[in-house]
């Protein structure tokens, strides 16, 4: 099973143009949507779970026309929206039972052992008791994905779920998350570049609406092998170095400004070679440092 | 600081689409009424009490039209007042403010300033739609007055503002604490309860004081102090600041300030954790990073069928009621809507304020009724809350992505609302049951709880369930939401008014009906059905269309939601609609049928322009002379099962005239003119006859929708011929009318009086009378009653110009199970063909009228010397009986003695069903409501009502059928006010003369009120006119009553009998008033001669008051008791117009002890407007003041006694 994007687009009323042209083929297996801010990441999200119209284009996952078949779609949907909030009064187990019935597993025996496991796996168990409104932001997450896995989906929607989590949640989540299994297609969604390279065999860069990368990180990493490099300088002379190349990304490391570049050839003698990772990639594509490649991906 | 947050939060208010929406709301609104009141539509029904005479733009009416709209506003000012500190929690905000380097006084004050700056805009728009209204083109020029700016500002420094700063401080206090809205609402709810039962308190005038003050508005303080305005006071004096207004504005601006003070104190600016259990719970510490435990996650098995969907939908359904039922909120309504029922129920009073039984239907009606508001309100704010349910929690993106029908989400809400509107008819129940039970009435008919309210009212909120849910789903903005809501409800509250009477269009409403228990649901029956069944099938198809545009996910533009709604559209849905859209329009096409074919669809306006055609068409009839009514045979057989009726009989005529008669004009009350509502009559036969042979008359008019029919006589009857009309009609009621159902004819209990048959020569009496809508339809002024001094007019009766004395014979025939009685002695009783009949013959000429009653009876009989008494009522009313018995044996022991012997050997009291309240006296006959005395709750402290109103009746026997009078001014005093004379005689000897005060009291107010009402001008009691109530009735009761304490009872009853002896079973000429004050005058000593010029010649009020009293102890063991006293007395003129007179009056001066009763009660002559006098008495006095029982008419009675202090 897979799912297949194409030419999906979607303009908002304020004339933002969120989705153009979007064409993607997602395999079982995680897989991460990378970008910045605003790329329009959470519009397509909300797509594929049912949750907005596009203009055009069509989205089909197996035999589901996700557009149409939208009951269909939701039978098999686990999803985690980037925003929400939760009723602070419930207790999480309560909610997680009731989520439970609204995903249609009638059982009540069959549901209070799924709702039990789900909140040891998700380590809420301890916490099960307790209101809503009382959880930490990582619990709350982790409430998220107990209630996106319930009922055992098939496809399964997260977006932007590391977003506020400490170090160690994220961690935790990662785990959570690999756990699940390769047997269904997971899209994640993030801007952190780690929660892809860590997690996902599979991935695409959108930036402003469009997809600008897609396929193996690895294999698209090593498409920039010899084309990025790394030079240390007085963060003073930025503003210059930025007229005379093509800056990819710059940090702050001991006070001085480690830059790293796009070029062909190696500038100059002052610069170092650099093996290019994923965080390179993204910010060379989404800067445009990269001649915009086919990014046919299968 | 403050100036910036004030400021900030002005102009983010005029930012939003909402603000400028509730402005022109409000111009719109103020403008409207204006235009109502000014007479721009069809008819001015909305003048606020104000009568027809008081001016659109005088202060009292823009006075009454801010005050209506601002009030209606409150929801405006819940929203405004409560967002201004709640839109940061809602926008997650307040980091920044509460961060920001404000202090808590800046940030509270200007919020609070901002925002009432933006709600004192939005308000002012009233008064200056108002003031677009009065200049606009439709307004009657004829109502506007000249113009004061004071008359629109005044209500806002009276009554808005302070309102704004009160209910504004409230609201903003609620939202500022518990940092939600639902609570705002709920307050506003609250402040309208304390309206309402001041509202209901001041429905009594011993409580008015305490309305004045409970009532959170000052409404009522405004209106007790305007109470007794003539309509020249309104049109000219500007709102009155009475201390009471002054101390309702105090008390309940300190009450808005204590609670601002209280938000300032208990207000934090810190973030608050939003969790069940209150303020910081630790949060959880995260033990060690440990693996995520990977416990097997079992396999389960959703299942996505209909059944599982509807299992889903019940426990849905259940779990969002009673979340509901839970929250504090609802308890809060529930519990002040029950405590609001309580207190209406077991205030329960007939329309005479004296308390009655809780009999079932009463219950309902005013327990359902109060609670009615809670109803309403709670369905309005949880329709909202339950739409917005997910997505003010945040959930709505999970909950919407989940494999739940859409059908099942929305229908669990609407079943939600639907349970949560049976606790809310149960709350009803309970609390007609508390107050029946706890009155010791044992007779709960639960069968009609259950129709009632389960069924009859359930259906119809139900219905308003659906449509609530469907105005927030569809507007998708609550506040909004909720505005457009009660939007509706002012607009179905207002729309009769303005002449859309049809139900086929305003939604959500039944036709109006009544129970009985004479007659159950009786005539509204299949109207209520039909009704309901159409609304409901509007509810299904507002449902399915609902549920189409269930907002699901994050798209909300229209384009995209009419986009989806189609997508969404399936063939269950598509066909629920269409079976529902065929069976509303054909129950539309049903009820239009019944409506507008089988009856006449006749709005108030139409009515009126018919009564308008009438006379213009006909009124030059009324110069024609006419043959008088001397005989009246009537044979009726009445269907009470079909409501129909046979009416055919032969009317003897004679010229009394001294000219030919060789035209008759008959009025058959025409089908579409009142009182016959809506009937459609069929005129089978009207023949004219010598008695012997036909006299064949050719018809020149024959008019059968206004039923007016002129025929030309071959030959004319000379003065004295006599000639027959033999006539015969069918009435038939059939279906169902829009409103005003017809309620004479009905299956138990019937009640046809005389304006069925038909009446010779033009009616008056059909004319419009309301200056304002003659002038609308081109009619010249009201055609003046003619003077008292008008010897012609002495020739005809009063109301009556068509007869004089008549005999009197009617046959009747009913259903085997019924009595049917008319005016007469009972001649014969058979039964044929099924059914019953009745012969009845009077023995001798009575005044014209029949009456016929026909219903399932039980009868208590008596004797009264040789007269036999009955009384015909229905087997569940015996309450009343004992009363009634007593008062017709002491009235007719109180009026052979006094006045004349009785004239009948027969006496009958007649239960009729409740539709109409009154009781009438016709000859040995009387028809009495059910709901005037057969339920009254006799205690010694109320005013007995069966006994009083039954001696009235009886008394009419004399004052009425023993003398009538002439058809000139004054004709009811010498009928109304000598009825009332001689109930109030009666009860007298009967009753302690606490009661007397009471009833008294209690007459001084209707008196005052009426005249503040009078339509086109007060006259003096002599020269009453037969429509003005407040003067025959209740002033004649005070001065019939005073005329009796100066000159004495026996002194009046000499000359009532002479009176009597000189116009008994007289024809014309017939007396008028004069004649009354002639014989009143010689028996009165000539020191109170002066009494005929204040009572019965002239309007005349009195300011009396005590102004201090002390008392010193006399070496003889006494007391005496210096007093000083005011007497200020006025006389006005017709309009309202006063001027002071120098008094020369007898007034009483009383003195009492603590205990009540009076040491010393005296009449003194007083000259000029103050006196002071001594009076001695034996025991230590408590009060003393000036006509301590208040038998002069004293516009503040209250103030006529003073506490004695010791010297």
């Amino acid at each position: 099973m897979e799912l297949r994007i194409e030419n999906l687009s979607k303009q908002y009323r304020n004339g933002a143009k969120a989705l153009q042209d979007v064409s993607l083929t997602i395999p079982l297996g995680m897989f991460g949507l990378l970008g910045p801010n605003g790329a329009g990441k959470s519009t397509l999200m909300r797509t594929l779970a049912t949750l907005q119209e596009p203009d055009g284009g069509s989205a089909v996952l197996g035999q589901i026309d996700i557009l149409k078949q939208k009951d269909e779609v939701r039978k098999i949907l686990g999803y985690l929206p980037q925003e929400f909030g939760l009723f602070p009064k419930v207790t999480a187990e309560s909610l997680l039972t009731h989520f439970g019935a609204l995903k249609g597993i009638g059982n009540p025996k069959e549901r209070r052992e799924l709702v039990h496991a789900l909140l040891q796996q998700t380590n809420l168990w301890e916490h099960r008791n307790k209101p809503l409104g009382s959880f930490s932001g990582g619990m709350k997450q982790r409430f998220g994905i107990a209630q996106a896995l319930l009922g055992k989906p098939r496809l399964m929607i997260v977006d932007e779920p590391t977003a506020g989590l400490d170090p160690e949640e994220r961690s935790r989540f990662h785990n959570l998350l690999s756990a699940i299994g390769a047997n269904i297609i997971i899209i994640l969604s993030t801007h952190i570049v780690s929660d892809v390279s860590d997690l996902c065999s599979r991935m695409a860069i959108i930036h402003q609406g469009r997809v600008v990368a897609a396929g193996e990180p690895m294999t698209l990493v090593r498409e920039l092998d010899g084309l990025v490099w790394r030079k240390s300088i007085e963060p003073a002379e930025l503003a210059a170095f930025r007229a005379g190349h093509q800056v990819i990304s710059t940090r702050l490391f001991g006070g001085r400004t480690i830059v790293h570049v796009f070029s062909p050839q190696r500038p100059d003698g002052a610069f170092e070679p650099v093996t290019p990772d994923l965080e390179d990639l993204y910010f060379a594509t989404i800067k445009g440092a990269t001649s915009p490649r086919s990014v046919e991906v299968n | 600081m403050l100036g910036t947050i004030a400021g900030f939060e002005l102009r983010q208010r005029f930012r939003r689409i909402s603000t400028y929406v509730y402005f022109v709301v409000m111009l719109v609104l103020g403008f409207l009424f204006v235009l109502l009141s000014g007479g721009a539509f069809s008819s001015a029904t909305m003048d606020f009490g104000t009568g027809g005479r008081v001016l659109t733009n005088s202060p009292y009416a823009l006075f009454a039209i801010i005050v209506y709209v601002s009030t209606f506003a409150l929801v405006i000012t819940a929203a405004l007042a409560g967002q201004s500190t709640y839109q940061d929690i809602d926008s997650n905000s307040t980091p920044f403010f509460y961060t920001a380097p404000i202090t808590k006084f800046d940030y509270l004050a200007g919020r609070f300033i901002g925002s009432l700056a933006v709600q004192v805009v939005i308000f002012f728009a009233i008064g200056l739609g108002a003031w677009m209204g009065t200049h606009s083109p439709w307004v009657d020029p004829a109502r506007i007055g000249p113009e004061h700016l004071f008359s629109y500002i005044g209500p806002y420094l009276y009554f808005v503002l302070p309102n704004l700063l009160i209910t504004g401080a409230v609201f903003f206090a609620v939202s500022a604490l518990t940092r939600t809205m639902l609570p705002v609402y709920i307050s506003a709810v609250v402040f309208l309860i304390g309206y309402l039962v001041a509202n209901l308190l001041a429905g009594d005038v011993t409580n008015s004081v305490t309305a004045s003050l409970i009532d959170p508005f000052g409404a009522n303080a405004i209106d007790y102090a305007e109470r007794y305005w003539t309509p020249f006071q309104r049109n000219t004096q500007m709102v009155p600041f009475t201390n009471l207004v002054v101390m309702n504005r105090i008390a309940w601006l300190a009450v808005g300030i204590v609670v601002f003070l209280f938000t300032y104190s208990r207000f934090k600016m810190a973030h608050v954790v939003t969790s069940g259990k209150r303020e910081q719970q630790q949060i959880p510490v995260e033990e060690a990073a440990s693996q995520a435990q990977m416990a097997i996650v079992p396999v389960a098995h959703p299942a996505f069928s209909f059944r599982s969907s509807l299992a889903l939908l019940f426990s849905l359904a259940w779990l969002q009621f009673s979340e509901v039922l839970k929250s504090i909120f609802f308890g809060v309504i529930a519990i002040a809507g029950y405590s609001l029922a309580l207190i209406v129920c077991f205030n329960l009073t007939n329309p005479f304020t004296t308390p009655v039984y809780p009999v079932t239907y009463r219950m309902i009606e005013l327990g359902g009724g109060a609670f009615g508001i809670f109803a309403l309100a709670i369905i309005t704010l949880y329709a909202g809350e339950l739409v917005w349910r997910e997505r003010d929690a945040g959930v709505n993106q999970i909950v919407d992505a989940m494999p739940t029908q859409r059908w099942v989400f929305f229908s669990s809400k609407l079943a939600a609302l639907m349970l949560v509107q049976v606790v809310l008819e149960l709350i009803v129940m309970a609390a007609g049951l508390t107050t029946q039970i706890s009155l010791g009435y044992h007779h709960l008919e639960l069968g009609l709880y259950f129709r009632e309210l389960f069924v009859n009212r359930l259906l119809i909120y139900w219905v308003l369930c659906v449509f609530t849910l469907a105005v927030h789903a569809m507007v998708n903005n609550k506040y909004l939401g909720h505005f457009v809501v009660v939007l509706y409800y002012l607009a179905v509250f207002v729309l009769p008014g303005m002449g859309w009477e049809n139900l086929l269009y305003r939604f959500g409403q039944l036709p109006s009906f009544q129970y009985s228990d004479m007659n159950g649901y009786g005539p509204f029956v299949s109207s209520l059905l039909w009704v309901h069944l159409y609304w409901g099938m509007a509810a299904i198809m507002l449902a399915v269309l609902t549920n189409l545009f269930w907002v699901r996910g994050t798209d909300i533009g229209w384009k995209q939601r009419r986009s989806l709604a189609w997508q969404r559209l399936s063939s269950p849905s598509g066909l629920a609609f269409s079976i529902s859209l065929l069976l509303f329009i054909a129950v539309g096409g049903w009820i239009y049928y019944n409506t507008h074919v089988l009856n006449n669809y006749v709005t108030a306006n139409q009515l009126a322009a018919q009564r308008a055609e009438y006379e213009k068409n006909y009124r030059k009839y009324s110069q024609v002379p006419q043959p008088k009514i001397t005989d009246e045979i009537l044979q009726v057989d009445l269907f009470p099962e079909e409501r129909r009726m046979n009416l055919a009989g032969t009317l003897w005529l004679e010229n009394k005239t001294s000219q030919n008669v060789d035209q008759i004009a008959l009025t058959i009350w025409p089908q579409e003119l009142q009182p016959i509502r809506r009937a459609k009559i069929e005129v089978d036969r009207l023949d004219f006859s010598t008695g012997q042979a036909p006299v064949l008359a050719t018809p020149i008019v024959k008019d059968d929708r206004l039923g007016f029919y002129v025929f030309r006589l071959p030959a004319a009857l000379p003065p004295h011929g006599r000639m027959a009309l033999e006539f015969a009609l069918k009435y038939a009621f059939r279906g169902f009318a829009n409103n005003n159902e017809q309620i004479d004819l009905v299956r138990n209990g019937t009640f046809v009086n005389d304006l069925f048959t038909p009446v010779v020569g033009y009616q008056p009496s059909i004319d419009l009378e309301d200056q304002g809508v003659r002038h609308k339809y081109g009619l010249p002024p009201m055609k003046q009653i003619p003077k008292l001094e008008d010897v012609a007019a002495r020739q005809e009766l009063y109301d009556l110009p068509y007869a004089d004395w008549i005999n009197s014979e009617t046959t009747l025939s009913t259903s085997l199970d019924q009595t049917a009685i008319a005016p007469g002695y009972l001649q014969n009783e058979w039964v044929q063909n099924g059914r019953r009949y009745f012969h009845y013959k009077m023995d001798s000429p009575m005044m014209p009228g029949v009456s016929i009653n026909s219903a399932r009876y039980q009868v208590l009989r008596d004797r009264w010397n040789n007269v036999s008494l009955e009384i015909y009522y229905d087997p569940q009313h015996t309450y009343d009986l004992e009363r009634m018995r007593q008062s017709m044996k002491a009235t007719l022991d109180y009026c052979t003695e006094n006045f004349s012997p009785f004239q009948f050997h027969q006496l009958r009291i007649i239960e009729f069903p409740r539709y109409q309240t009154f009781a009438e006296s016709f000859p040995n006959t009387i028809p009495f409501s059910e709901s005037m005395g057969f339920i009254t709750r006799v205690n010694p402290k109320s005013i007995d009502l069966p006994f009083f109103v039954t001696a009235h009746e009886i008394a009419h026997q004399w004052w009425g059928h023993q003398v009538m009078t002439a058809n000139t001014e004054g004709a009811t005093l010498p009928v109304e006010s000598l009825a009332e004379y001689t109930a109030l005689m009666v009860m007298k000897h009967q009753l302690l003369p606490a009661a007397i005060k009471t009833f008294l009291r209690r007459e001084l107010d209707r008196y005052l009120f009426g005249r503040s009402q009078e339509r086109t001008e007060e006259r003096p009691l002599m020269r009453v006119t037969f429509n003005q109530a407040y003067i025959h009735y209740s002033k004649g009761a005070m001065v019939m009553y005073a005329l009796q304490d100066y000159i004495g009872e026996d002194k009046v009853n000499q000359a009532l009998a002479a009176y009597v002896k000189d116009f008994q079973f007289k024809g014309p000429p017939y007396p008028t008033a004069l004649d009354l004050i002639d014989h009143l005058r010689k028996v009165t000593p000539p020191e109170f001669q002066y009494l005929y010029e204040d009572l019965f010649e002239n309007i005349t009020l009195y300011e009396n008051r005590a102004k201090s009293a002390t008392y010193t102890r006399l070496a003889d063991g006494r007391y005496q008791v210096n007093l000083a006293v005011e007497l200020k007395k006025f006389r006005a003129d017709g309009r309202g117009e006063e001027h002071q007179i120098p008094a020369h009056d007898w007034v009483d001066i009383g003195v009492t002890d603590a205990d009540d009763h009076y040491l010393y009660l005296q009449k003194h002559k007083i000259d000029g407007e103050s006196a002071d006098i001594q009076v001695i008495v034996d025991k230590e006095p408590h009060e003393a003041g000036i006509d301590p029982l208040n038998k002069l008419i004293d516009r503040k009675p209250d103030n006529n006694l003073v506490k004695v202090t010791k010297k």
